[in-house]
């Protein structure tokens, strides 16, 4: 049936195509080849043969899907459960095994999110001085730049990652024997924690200040600029910058009466209080996963950097541009071209990475989504969510990633 | 029609015999942009046409729609009695027809020199290895080339690589050779050895369509000049009639800025 | 631009040949250490830094190395090899290794002497590679077959692994005299090896029949070509009768051995790659070739493959296969292998990524190769055939290799899903009941990570000889 329905539409498609073709074309038609030698029917012939495959396998696959689903009682387009309790605890969160499913997913998205914006940020850091190493002319530096490149790139990530963590679960001691630098951090093989700021009374008042400093600072520094283009004065606006921002910091620290305090923290009948703390899987998830893409990036950086034409130091060297000058506006506006779509391809691959954390068992998206299967939950429809949530990451980082490349491509190349 | 010029009419050939190339009210389209307005060629046998013109002209595209690498929006094309239509087995009929060779070479930088112009024969004509390989070896002769029979594309200097290109287009035996711009991307001093094999080939009777800007080649070697400007002919004539006594406006200024 | 993605490394930048480092070894050893290490104060401060890190983890990892308990790699080295593959079939493996071990050096040999003798011809000067050189290449693979069977208890695996290096270097030498005849068939000697070792584990009689088929057809098409002659019908007939003999072969003597779901260890990662690798680049360039169509359709299906299955991470494609692939088929069909399921999602996994590098090799072709193609009537399929992906898939060599260690490091995540790969046994092995709880983690995993790098680094170290090599080519 659904066989006799695709190839009336089929027919339909061709010959209606044809004679749509011949309408509207200027050309004399009295002299059409035979339709399985026109090279515009086999154009569309060969589409609706491969739309017709597809359509066919894919229909196959539907039907059995539907008849497998019906057959274990599951219904794929529900998604009702998500309010059903969860039956998973999840460290370090408010939700128990009562809480809906849906919340469990969204601390997931949460959790993926906090290795991310911690990761990337500390992979490109050290990439670039482990690449930039690489080109030192200090042999030894090189050489032991080279030799932790070429380690942590040919060895799965997954391994690093379940070596890292097995290394912090023995190496640290238990709960109860916690190591602690001063009073500012605690290590133990559960979790670590540091100093962090607590707010005091005025705390919201000195943020909205701290903001106008911001945007005072950008006032300072497009200040700079312009007098600088003027006059041709050195703009110095980092520092001018800076210090604007520094000084209403502290002038404001004290006049609004102490806004802020530091917070150290501190075990207390095995409850954290104070500071920050993490777990452990995710310190060292993200540590594990920041060593791998590090030695990705730090390929990246070296080649980039060398990517820029000899001729380019040239001729920096022919205008008398300083040292510092050559590399500020000469080679690195030019390799950061080179190196910034690959380095949008790593951190999509760091994104996908923290996947492997389930095998730690840190509760992101794909270990919780792992968990809810252990408890029956319906795997097609979370499957989908959890795919649909990081193929939206790998999305919104490669359109912010192509608009930046659009921004930074050069005419004419 | 936008142009006061009314287009010229290019049917009269020299040559002997039918047209082996007839062009009849051809339109091209870019997207909006109209690349070839009207255009009405004939072309003999034997006869070596030279079409000229500013870069933009659609000289380009005209010969690259007779073999089909580009597709004409209206009128008709016909190539040696086949008529080059929708129908995939006349356009590959034209194709083995015509032979062709481009500014920028365009050889298999992956196969070597021989390999290149046997491909096509033993592909597409099913000669066996031998007998195209003795003809590659004839065509090499003739282009002056034999020794680099073994070597590959990128070890050839740019004009080694052009007379490999025109003995490649020869192996087919084809009818036509159209020619586009094949001295344009050669150093000064390897355009001669380039145009001495396409002034052979045309003393040996073999029909030709050269897009050139090689003026001196037009005025020794062409039967007709094409002169063309904005997608439509401009003038047609001899090579006398052409450099010595042009008629329109366009092509008088066209020649003042290149001679 | 150079395309991003043909590259070594897949990290999407080109590879820089670095401008030749001026003749520092040959300053006398005072001054070159000044030179490179203490040319100011601060590199003498970094080195003196550098230095002290260096001797400081050096020590630690030596000290923690001898300190460790090593029992259990000894006991667990099978497992970690080949699973829980039967122990008195282990001959399988063993032959199937050494096979591939034998034609792979046989097809090197005569390899390398083609290209020594390519480069002659076109007056490049070219010497010989001498035994050194081969050590040079294939050290970190030597390596590790020597550190994995030092682990061993019996004598052999001490006697296969001696036979598979020796094998290595003395068969090179065999392949380098081979004559002219054989040696111009270089490729099909290696196939024949590679058929005869997986004919010794065998899977499946009938995957094995479509190899043989398809060696056949390639070996029986290039000869008639050869010799000018082609006849479809032979080129068609040959390989469906080589695919039904070897079938009947097999089963007649006893050959099936049994299904991969017994295999285990690194035998399995080795083969999940390779499989992999074999499965994934057809699909992929066929999906390449699909997404630079000019038929809307098409490229749509393509695009969308490939952009979703890249946009996802591999284990969620691989819970897939575990959790919703069974789904897919009527009721009552088998799909209890779970390494069969994984197995086609990897084989989508490594064709999405596979598209991509291709494709890149293809828009690396320029349009005039197509056209003047065209231009002499060669038929679309031909084209494609003989002029653009010849090219296309030369330019990118480098950055296949690199996603072939891409997916050999990704197998490791069979692991998630169940399957005793390699890196599985590196917590199974600590769940034993000698084992247990003594927190030996660190132990497994560096035994592992010595294996995985061995083999990747070496692809690597491959990979950029091979561009480097393409990039000084002829072309």
């Amino acid at each position: 049936m659904r066989l006799a329905i695709y190839f009336v539409v089929a027919a339909v498609a061709l010959f209606g195509w044809r004679f749509l073709r011949d309408v509207t074309t200027k050309r004399d038609t009295s002299n059409r080849p035979p339709p399985w030698r026109d090279v515009r029917v086999l154009a569309v012939g060969i589409q609706v043969v491969a739309v017709g495959i597809l359509f066919l396998l894919g229909s196959w696959l539907w039907d059995n899907f539907n008849t497998r689903t019906d057959d274990i009682g599951l219904d794929p387009f529900d998604f009702a459960f998500l309010d059903q309790p969860s039956g998973i605890s999840i460290a370090d969160s408010d939700l128990n095994p009562n809480s809906p499913i849906s919340s469990a997913l969204r601390n997931g998205v949460k959790n993926t999110f906090l290795t991310i914006v911690v990761g990337i940020p500390l992979s490109v850091l050290f990439g670039t001085l482990i690449g930039i190493s690489r080109l030192s002319e200090n042999w030894l530096l090189s050489k032991i730049a080279t030799g932790y490149v070429e380690f942590f790139r040919n060895i799965p990530p997954l391994l690093i990652i379940v070596f890292t963590w097995s290394v912090f679960l023995t190496g640290f001691p238990p709960e109860r024997e916690s190591w602690e630098i001063g009073d500012l951090f605690i290590f133990n093989n559960k979790r670590f924690a540091g100093p962090s700021i607590a707010s005091q009374e005025n705390f919201v008042a000195y943020r909205w200040l701290m903001l106008a400093a911001l945007a005072l600072a950008a006032v300072v520094w497009v200040v700079r600029t312009r007098l600088f283009d003027r006059t041709g004065t050195p703009h110095r606006r980092v520092l001018w910058s800076l210090g604007t921002f520094v000084g209403i910091g502290v002038i404001g620290y004290v006049a609004l009466g102490q806004p802020f305090r530091f917070s150290t923290p501190d075990i207390v009948e095995r409850v954290y209080e104070g500071g920050v703390k993490m777990q452990m899987p995710y310190a060292a998830g993200v540590f594990a996963l920041t060593l791998y893409t590090a030695s990705h990036i730090a390929e990246i950086v070296r080649g980039s950097i060398l990517s820029v034409d000899r001729g380019q130091v040239e001729a920096g060297n022919a205008l008398a541009l300083s040292g510092f000058q050559r590399y500020r506006f000469v080679v690195l506006p030019q390799a950061f071209r080179v190196a910034f779509p690959p380095l949008i391809n790593q951190f999509l691959n760091f994104t996908k990475n923290t996947s492997l954390f389930v095998a730690i068992g840190f509760a992101e998206i794909t270990s919780i989504s792992i968990n809810l299967f252990g408890q029956s939950r319906p795997a097609p429809q979370i499957l989908f969510i959890v795919m649909g949530i990081y193929l939206t990451f790998s999305l919104v980082l490669s359109t912010i990633g192509n608009l930046i490349n659009g921004r930074l491509a050069i005419a004419g190349r | 029609m936008t142009d006061a010029t009314v287009n010229a009419d290019a049917t009269a050939f020299a040559g002997t015999g039918e047209a082996i190339i007839k062009v009849e009210n051809m339109d091209k389209f870019f997207g909006d942009f109209q690349a070839l307005k009207n255009i009405n060629m004939n072309v003999g046998h034997k006869e070596v046409v030279v079409v000229i013109g500013p870069s933009g002209s659609g000289k380009s595209t005209l010969i690259r729609c007779i073999n089909r690498l580009e597709q004409h929006d209206a009128g008709r094309i016909v190539v040696d009695g086949i008529e080059l239509s929708d129908d995939i087995r006349n356009i590959q009929e034209i194709r083995k027809e015509t032979g062709m060779v481009f500014q920028s070479f365009n050889l298999f930088p992956h196969l070597s020199i021989i390999d290149n112009i046997t491909l096509a024969p033993r592909q597409v004509r099913r000669m066996p290895k031998a007998e195209a390989e003795e003809l590659a070896m004839e065509l090499l002769t003739r282009v002056k080339i034999p020794e680099q029979a073994q070597k590959f594309p990128g070890q050839l200097s740019g004009g080694q690589q052009q007379r490999v290109a025109i003995a490649r287009a020869l192996a087919m035996r084809p009818k036509v050779i159209l020619f586009d711009e094949p001295t344009s991307a050669l150093d000064p001093e390897m355009i001669k050895e380039v145009l001495d094999t396409m002034k052979d080939l045309a003393n040996e009777g073999m029909t030709m369509i050269c897009v050139t800007h090689e003026m001196g080649f037009a005025r020794e070697v062409a039967d007709r000049v094409v002169f063309m400007a904005d997608g439509e002919v401009v003038e047609v004539g001899t090579p006398d009639h052409f450099f010595d006594n042009p008629q329109e406006a366009r092509t008088r200024l066209f020649l003042s800025q290149i001679l | 631009m150079t395309d991003p993605l043909i590259t070594a490394t897949g990290d999407g930048v080109p590879l820089v040949v670095e401008p030749n480092t001026p003749p520092s070894k040959k300053l006398p050893p005072g001054e070159w250490v000044k030179a490179n290490l203490f040319s100011n104060w601060y590199n003498s401060l970094v080195t003196l830094v550098m230095a002290v890190i260096l001797i400081y983890l050096a020590r630690f990892l030596i000290g923690w190395a001898i300190g460790v308990e090593w029992q259990i790699t000894r006991t667990n080295l099978r497992n970690f090899m080949v699973g829980g593959f039967p122990a008195d079939e282990l001959w399988r493996p063993w032959a199937a290794s050494l096979l591939i071990i034998a034609g792979a050096s046989l097809g090197f040999g005569a390899m390398s002497r083609a290209e020594h003798e390519t480069d002659v011809r076109n007056g490049i000067p070219s010497t010989k590679p001498t035994q050194l050189d081969l050590f040079r290449r294939f050290w970190p693979i030597v390596l590790l077959s020597i550190f994995f069977v030092s682990f061993a208890r019996t004598t052999p695996p001490f006697i296969g692994v001696a036979v598979g290096i020796v094998g290595l270097f003395a068969l090179r030498e065999v392949g380098w005299r081979l004559p002219a005849v054989i040696r111009d068939r270089g490729v099909f000697v290696f196939a024949a090896f590679l058929l005869a070792g997986f004919g010794c584990l065998a899977g499946t009689g009938g995957l094995l029949a479509i190899v043989a088929g398809i060696i056949v057809a390639v070996l029986v098409s290039t000869e008639l070509g050869r010799a000018g002659i082609t006849t479809r019908a032979v080129v068609i007939a040959g390989p469906i009768a080589a695919g039904l003999v070897t079938y009947f072969v097999l089963s007649a003597i006893g050959l099936e051995g049994f299904g991969w779901d017994d295999w285990g260890g690194f035998h399995i990662t080795i083969f999940a790659t390779a499989v992999g690798i074999a499965t994934g680049l057809p699909f992929g360039i066929l999906l390449a070739i699909g997404r630079r169509s000019n038929l809307p359709v098409i490229k749509t299906a393509c695009v969308i493959f490939i952009e979703f299955v890249r946009g996802v991470p591999l284990i969620t494609l691989l819970l897939f296969s575990s959790f919703m692939l069974p789904l897919f088929f009527p009721a009552g069909s088998d799909t209890r292998s779970g390494l069969t399921r994984a197995m086609i999602l990897i084989t989508a996994f490594s064709a999405a990524y596979f598209a991509e590098i291709v494709r890149g090799g293809l828009q690396s072709v320029p349009k005039g190769q197509t056209e003047a193609a065209q231009a002499s009537g060669m038929s679309p399929g031909a084209i494609q055939r003989l002029i653009v992906m010849p090219q296309a898939l030369r330019n990118v060599i480098p950055a296949m290799v690199g996603q072939a260690i891409a997916l050999f490091k990704d197998t490791s995540l069979l692991a998630i899903i169940g399957i005793a790969d390699f890196f599985q046994y590196g917590e199974i092995s600590n769940t034993q009941q000698d084992f247990l709880g003594k927190g030996l983690q660190p132990v497994t995993y560096t035994f592992i990570a010595l294996g995985y790098w061995a083999v990747a680094y070496w692809m690597s170290r491959e990979s950029r000889r091979l561009e480097m090599k393409l990039r000084v080519g002829v072309r």
